[in-house]
């Protein structure tokens, strides 16, 4: 079961790829680049750490803690970076600046003493991944939040960025106390908790996909019948 | 199955693990559910508001289309019931024969011919006069409304009076003939309606509102009552109010005094957006 969770979570992971291909026209906001390129960035690092960890590579697990912990960074500023260009706040765009500065300086320190401090490389940071995820689900809330405050009309599930937002809502939500306890855990434990992982990001992956896949958010307006199936369809 | 083989000693990490997970995702869940039927909500509410918008300017524009068509008949029938016969009558009396006629016949039938399109020329400057009043035309909505107001005192059955108070800048033109076709179907609707004795009109500024307030010891309409007769397909000349003060982004307020004696019209404007 491990192992078809394993190949689901590889095989959903050119999902969003795939439909972003095949809608390219209709993902041509800079925002919802971002996504893409943290998609294929993470392909191309799911490649690298599996062969880091393949019997083919002899060294050490520094390289791997380096990568894994950049990792966390670049997916951070990714993922804080289609935040940012989606919140329309002053406030919080200028929070989530100051939130992300404190984050950089704090996982580069974390990593710096992982490598050199520490008396064992841990590859997985417990703490730089906690902290991300706290502030990107923070930050994903006052997206929600800002959009319940705005009232336009047009279904917020028929936008892109909201199935982005609850893709990484999901994803760090779901996987917060696995990484927030993984230090804790034994190898075994380990081995079978980080099933959620992939649970998470089969969620995300699906659902990111489903942002590609939707048409570009340019208007407020509704289609002209979109009232009269409004009405037909909610009698409550 | 895979959480069950867990050592009893990480026994607490798993659990705590397990449920925060679950709990997590839940409040996730539960969250972006809780967005999705909010928005809906709104969206649900917009809607209706939307949609009793459509409706009630739709009832607006209908009732401006029938009031234009009942002042084209109006016309029509002033120029055919009126003009057509005084020019027939004329034309009769300037007829071909009018040559072979003696001398004194001829001067009487011209003379007769005379009056009559003096009075064809009357009538029509008068309906010319109904349709835009020269006085406002030419000094301003304060002058129209005295006129208008002396007009109806002189009649004796009702006492009129009027009074500007801060009107040293005049609205726009067009604006100023909206107002004054306001002015005329309240007052219109007074005499028709209210039998009152007396009405009084006052105009005043306050800031950048412009205001007219109208009193009368009549029977009057509130605000509710007004409300409703919009809503309603009855009240026409009502609904043209509405609609002319949409144009004017302006607002009207119908009450009783707090004495309960009389009733009060208000019309309030704002002036940057009128001058």
């Amino acid at each position: 079961m491990v192992n078809y969770f394993l190949y689901i979570t590889h095989i959903t992971g050119f999902l969003p790829l795939l439909v972003f291909l095949f809608n390219l026209k209709e993902n041509r906001n800079k925002s919802i680049r971002v996504i893409i390129y943290y998609i294929v960035y993470s392909l191309i690092n799911e490649g690298i750490l599996a062969f880091l960890r393949s019997e083919v590579y002899k060294g050490g697990k520094e390289i791997e803690a380096i990568i894994v912990a950049s990792f966390t960074i670049l997916e951070y500023f990714f993922f804080a970076f289609f935040l940012y260009s989606s919140l329309n706040n002053k406030r919080n765009k200028k929070a989530l600046q100051i939130g992300s500065i404190i984050f950089g300086i704090s996982s580069i320190l974390n990593l710096y003493s992982n490598l050199h401090s520490s008396p064992k490389i841990e590859v997985f940071d417990t703490l730089t991944v906690s902290i991300s995820a706290i502030t990107l689900i923070v930050f994903c809330l006052v997206f929600l939040f800002e959009k319940i405050q705005k009232p336009e009309i047009g279904f917020i599930y028929a936008k892109k960025s909201f199935w982005i937002v609850i893709g990484i809502m999901i994803y760090f939500s779901g996987t917060f106390f696995l990484f927030l306890q993984y230090s804790e855990l034994s190898e075994k434990e380990q081995e079978n908790f980080w099933i959620i992982n992939w649970f998470c990001i089969i969620i995300k992956n699906i659902f990111f996909a489903i942002a590609f896949y939707l048409p570009e958010e340019n208007s407020n307006s509704i289609p002209d019948n979109a009232s009269e199936l409004f009405y037909l369809n909610d009698q409550d | 199955m895979f959480f069950l083989q867990v050592n009893n000693q990480h026994a607490n990490v798993s659990i705590v693990l397990f449920f925060g997970t679950i709990g997590m995702l839940a409040l996730t869940i539960g969250l972006i559910v809780f967005i999705i039927f909010h928005q809906r909500k709104v969206i649900r509410y917009q809607m209706t508001l939307q949609k009793m918008e459509y409706e009630q300017q739709k009832m607006l524009l209908n009732a401006s289309i029938r009031l234009q068509e009942e002042e084209r008949q109006r016309i029509a029938a002033d120029l055919h019931d009126d003009a057509g016969p005084l020019l027939a009558t004329a034309r009769l009396y300037l007829n071909e024969n009018l040559v072979n006629l003696d001398k004194t016949t001829q001067l009487q039938s011209i003379y007769n011919a005379k009056q009559i399109i003096d009075d064809t020329i009357q009538l029509i400057r008068n309906i010319s006069h109904s349709l835009m009043p020269p006085t406002l035309k030419n000094f301003g909505l304060e002058s129209a409304v005295n006129d208008q107001f002396q007009k109806i005192s002189s009649s004796g059955s009702i006492n009129a009076s009027c009074r500007f108070h801060d009107y040293k800048e005049r609205l726009q033109s067009d604006n100023e003939l909206i107002v004054f076709r306001i002015i005329q179907e309240l007052i219109n609707n007074i005499l028709k309606h209210s039998n009152a004795s007396f009405i009084h009109l006052t105009q005043n500024n306050n800031g950048n509102k412009f205001y007219i307030r109208m009193h009368h010891d009549g029977k009057g309409i509130t605000q509710a009552d007004f409300e409703r007769m919009n809503k309603s397909s009855a009240g026409l000349g009502l609904k043209n109010i509405q609609s002319r003060l949409k144009v004017l982004q302006g607002r009207i307020f119908f009450e009783k005094d707090a004495s309960q004696t009389y009733y009060k019209v208000t019309i309030e404007l704002n002036r940057e957006e009128n001058l």
